[in-house]
């Protein structure tokens, strides 16, 4: 009996989305809620307090920036970019190829999209490197043997293994 | 990890200068006004509570005034301009006839002395260096120096906007100032 994996689907890029929605509004909301602290700051300061408010506004702003500059690049971004490779994958009709696969320690960042590690799927007609995104990995990490693999232009969407 | 964050590193180090900027000129303009709106007082001495004294002076701000900002000699380093269109200065005798030119002539009262020249009042002593009596001791450290100890006058800027030609708040300040213990 064969075991398909299909690594993107309508339900997971859905998901995706959603999450990648909170951390916006996390985002926002730091932002928000740091400004208005800021502000406050501002508007409270008294001639004997304003070195002491100018301090806090500026510590406030400084470690909130870098909090959400931090969450953007490391999470909300990869995320869009998760969903738009996933759409991508979704949308196109898979080529169907069988070999052995065998992870390399290549990782190759796409710029401007995923992450992806350099995968050899080999058979007794070809050795072929294709791309699976890194958050993939885990699924063939254990696979022995030949599988069946769907791959769209050289990025593996899903295999089949004998369950 | 951790080389990912050192790839990023200009980023949070680009935030840092922009953040600081920001907001420290958002505070300057706080802190600031035109010299219209404030009255200077430049001091002299050997130590001041300038925040402490600023604030002690605003209690009982003249009409038209949004804040008085004292500062000692020291604050003017890098803009000398600052010193020269202040309103209200106290110097140390030893001191006065480097800056005569930036002090207007003051009307004189009973019972006052001041550093006169060629019979014309231009500051009123306030701290005597014999007595260590003075205006606003709490705010002001005179001198440390106990063996060169200096009498302190109080002169108005002859560039003052607040010494009749806008307003009289210069001279407001002043008496305030030298009613505080």
């Amino acid at each position: 009996m064969m075991k398909r994996t299909n690594f993107y689907s309508l339900d997971g890029v859905n998901e995706l989305k959603k999450r990648n929605h909170i951390w916006q509004i996390l985002l926002g909301v730091i932002a928000v809620l740091s400004l208005i602290f800021c502000v406050s700051r501002v508007i409270l300061a008294t001639t004997l307090t304003v070195g002491e408010m100018e301090k806090q506004a500026i510590i406030a702003a400084v470690v909130s920036g870098w909090v959400i500059i931090a969450l953007y690049i490391n999470v909300l971004l990869p995320g869009r970019r998760e969903v738009t490779h996933a759409m991508n994958m979704i949308e196109s009709e898979p080529e169907v190829r069988r070999g052995r696969l065998t992870l390399t320690k290549d990782l190759v960042q796409i710029r401007g999209s995923i992450l992806i590690r350099k995968v050899i799927l080999e058979n007794e007609n070809e050795k072929v490197r294709l791309n699976l995104n890194e958050s993939r990995k885990k699924y063939l990490k254990d696979l022995t043997g030949e599988v069946t693999v769907y791959t769209v232009g050289n990025y593996i969407v899903g295999f089949e293994e004998e369950a | 990890m951790i080389r990912r964050f050192f790839s990023q590193i200009y980023l949070y180090l680009l935030w840092l200068i922009v953040a600081v900027m920001f907001w420290g000129w958002i505070f300057s303009l706080k802190t600031d006004t035109s010299a219209e709106k404030k009255v200077m007082v430049f001091a002299d001495v050997d130590a001041m509570d300038e925040v402490g004294l600023s604030a002690k002076l605003e209690e009982e701000m003249p009409e038209g005034i949004r804040m008085v900002q004292a500062h000692p000699f020291s604050y003017v380093i890098f803009n000398e301009n600052l010193l020269v269109n202040a309103d209200v200065f106290i110097v140390p005798e030893n001191e006065i006839e480097e800056l005569l030119d930036t002090f207007a002539p003051m009307e004189r009262e009973e019972g006052e002395t001041y550093y006169e020249v060629d019979g014309v009042a231009y500051g009123k002593k306030i701290y005597d260096a014999a007595t260590k009596e003075g205006p606003a001791k709490t705010f002001i450290t005179y001198t440390t120096d106990k063996d060169d100890s200096q009498d302190y006058y109080l002169f108005y800027g002859i560039y003052s906007l607040h010494t009749g030609s806008l307003d009289e708040a210069a001279y407001e300040i002043a008496n305030h100032l030298l009613c505080l213990p």
